[in-house]
């Protein structure tokens, strides 16, 4: 079995590399063909929820399409409050190294 | 031939058998053979009490097979061979050795029949499951090892607290509802057992040592650790405090908290043991509701969650084998060279997601229907938000982070065979769970036959019917438009970028200033203990200076005295003595 740190990398540029084969996704329309399709796919479902009946345990449930909305709003809330997040929580890679070789040099 | 020998403990001596097999497949197929031999086991035993043993005079039970005990010990079981599979290209006898026996040990705590056993078993899996923390033999795993090794036997003595203390008011040490058996949760000895479940289920603010030791174990070893503790922990908790309403708010709590950190995480691993503890949430919340759907839907998620769950970390090791690291943001695009783990960790994260047609969607339903029949209101819209949330940080961050978004330039190898063996076999199972029901019908399917309660279908929309229009639409509605909030936001550029950094979590709390304040007290016990070895090597040294000074060779005491001075004072002496004697009679 080939060991993981000799495996050829690739350390110079990102992106697809000259001469290799091109993939789907390598191309931008392609990718927003994505974006649309996932669009279009919200729309439908966004529809069908006139036409589904459900049986709500609450009443917010009978709101149109709450899943939905209430899916989107959840996820960029979530988004948005993890970038604050970010700014009281995040530190270098190496902090806890760093803290305990600094406790090192205070105890000598 | 093997009578009534417990599963746990041909796992157990399977594993220390291993070590005299050679490395590689003679000791794949033993141990194969062995979770087969305790699969054929479990089977031939059927339900019922086995083992029984006495100790202090009390009978205690080896092996308890009951609805619970088996749907654990079945995907327990299960995901001990597809390690095995995994890991079929490993060659380190310990660390195989240890994978069978942590997991074991596991098994054991699940069909433990009594409070003694279990808490054997509790602790020799906390024992046995960090030699896999330290297999990944650097600093950073040996110092997680050391403080995942502290919360694991601070639960272990906890537990024994509470045993204790359990059979001091009740004379007993039976493994049953506490609460149902009369006790209150306020009462130390049930307190101190829900604590000790708390962390081992990793509870708020007792969940860090899960972050913090697992992603530090080795590419096979963190699938393993994933799988067993945090389930074994479930498995007692719903046997023990079902419908504790505490239990709903604590799983809500953990639910919703960890996926914020999971968005923010660069290391893929460590985004899933958040996911970890979210997933566990849903399972708490399953058993405090209490009701026989909610502890269905708990188990069950717990089957379904080990397979996906699994598959995910599976992938993840994938990657972290093939290229040597795992951060988000060293990779992106390696879809083109391996393009089967992609695959697979496409149909983990759907799985995990709850997308109608995988495994999460059959059981994940239950608990939440469960939390709404309840009339949880807050609870439910908070599930609702963490099924989102995990659609987003485990369904979309992982494999989009690790196989797609930027173009690393990475072109490693695909997965070695035994590892896409292993995660096809594990996609397969989450699959085949999903359409099932198509195919069986609710009353047929094959994990609802495996549920601790009977399936009982009274409506025709009863949350059983995962496929029925407005379920199906439902969940559609709230997965995508969450994957439309995600393509919104990396459109726009207000989705955070993968950093190479350490997110501070509650370790901090032990790791700075608590290390800060050990080394203090350390410090200071040295400095006190100079103090009084000072003082007392003066008060002693002083004793002894003063007695050489007087009884010395060159002392008082020991100069030769005049015949008038020694008549003198033997008068003085025999004069005391007289007196002496006189006053006492």
């Amino acid at each position: 079995m080939s060991d993981p740190q000799n495996n050829p990398h690739d350390e110079h540029g990102h992106g697809p590399r000259p001469g290799e084969k091109n993939y789907w996704l390598d191309n931008p329309k392609n990718v927003d063909l994505i974006w649309y399709a996932l669009a279009g796919a919200c729309f439908l479902l966004f529809v069908a929820d006139f036409f589904v009946e459900k049986h709500p345990h609450f009443p917010i449930e009978e709101w149109v399409n709450f899943y939905g909305f209430y899916g989107f709003i959840g996820c960029v809330f979530l988004v948005l409050a993890a970038a604050q997040l970010r700014k009281v929580l995040m530190r270098d890679e190496d902090y806890y190294e760093r803290k305990s070789d600094e406790d090192g040099k205070g105890q000598q | 031939m093997i009578g009534e020998l417990s599963p746990a403990l041909i796992v157990i001596i399977g594993s220390a058998l291993t070590v005299f097999f050679p490395g590689g497949w003679p000791r794949n197929i033993f141990s194969l053979a062995v979770i087969a031999l305790a699969g054929y086991q479990l089977h031939a035993l059927g339900l019922g009490e086995y083992g029984q043993y006495s100790l202090f005079g009390e009978t205690l039970t080896l092996t308890r097979i009951d609805g619970l005990a088996r749907i654990f010990a079945v995907i327990f079981l299960i995901a001990m061979a597809l390690n095995t599979v995994y890991g079929w290209w490993l060659r380190d006898a310990g660390q195989q050795a240890v994978s069978l026996a942590y997991p074991g040990a596991a098994l054991g705590g699940v069909l433990a029949g009594d409070l003694v056993t279990l808490f054997v078993f509790w602790e020799l899996a906390a024992i046995t499951s960090v030699f896999l923390i330290w297999a990944g033999n650097n600093e950073r795993s040996f110092g997680a090892g050391m403080r995942y090794l502290v919360w694991q036997i601070g639960s272990g003595v906890l537990l024994l607290a509470g045993i204790a203390l359990f059979y001091r008011s009740t004379g007993s040490f039976a493994f049953e509802n506490f609460i149902d058996g009369g006790m209150s949760l306020t009462d130390p000895a049930v307190l101190c057992i829900f604590i000790a479940f708390g962390i081992k289920s990793a509870f708020p603010l007792l969940h860090n040592w899960v972050q913090d030791a697992y992603p530090e174990s080795t590419v096979t070893g963190t699938i393993i650790l994933s799988v067993f503790t945090t389930k074994m922990a479930v498995a007692s908790i719903a046997r023990g405090f079902a419908g504790v309403e505490a239990l709903v708010y604590i799983g809500a709590v953990m639910t919703a908290f960890p996926i914020f950190f999971a968005v923010i995480e660069n290391d893929l691993r460590r985004v899933l043991t958040y996911s970890l503890n979210n997933q566990v949430g849903f399972m708490i919340v399953g058993i405090g509701i209490g009701t026989p759907m909610a502890l269905n839907g708990a188990a069950g998620y717990a089957f379904c969650n080990i397979l996906f769950e699994g598959l995910l970390f599976m992938a993840m090791g994938a990657v972290l084998y093939r290229t040597g690291t795992i951060k988000g943001s060293e990779l992106g695009g390696l879809y083109k060279t391996m393009p089967l783990t992609a695959f697979f960790c496409i149909i983990g994260a759907a799985s995990i997601s709850a997308f109608p047609l995988f495994s999460g969607f059959i059981t994940k339903g239950l608990i939440i229907s469960g939390a709404a029949e309840g009339h949880y209101f807050w609870v439910w819209m908070t599930l609702l938000f963490a099924a989102a949330g995990v659609f987003h940080h485990s369904g979309i961050k992982i494999p989009y982070f690790a196989f797609f978004a930027h173009d690393s330039g990475k072109r490693p190898d695909e997965a070695p065979l035994s590892m896409l063996i292993a995660m096809g076999i594990t996609a397969a199972l989450c699959v085949g769970i999903g359409v099932a029901q198509i195919f069986t019908g609710p009353e047929g399917d094959p994990l609802y036959a495996l549920m601790p309660f009977e399936v009982v279908i009274e409506k025709s929309y009863s949350p059983y019917i995962s496929y029925t229009a407005p379920h199906v639409l439902t969940q559609m509605q709230i997965l995508f438009f969450s994957g439309l909030a995600f393509a919104v936001l990396q459109k726009t550029g207000l989705y955070p970028p993968e950093l190479r950094s350490t997110n501070l979590d509650t370790d901090w709390f032990y790791r700075v200033p608590g290390r800060v304040a050990l080394l203090g007290i350390v410090g200071g016990v040295v400095a006190l203990w100079r103090a009084v070895w000072g003082v007392t090597k003066g008060l002693i040294g002083g004793a002894v200076n003063g007695l050489y000074h007087s009884h010395g060779p060159e002392g008082r005491m020991a100069r030769t005295w005049s015949v008038g001075y020694t008549a003198l004072f033997t008068a003085i002496v025999l004069g005391i003595a007289l007196i002496a004697v006189f006053s006492v009679r």
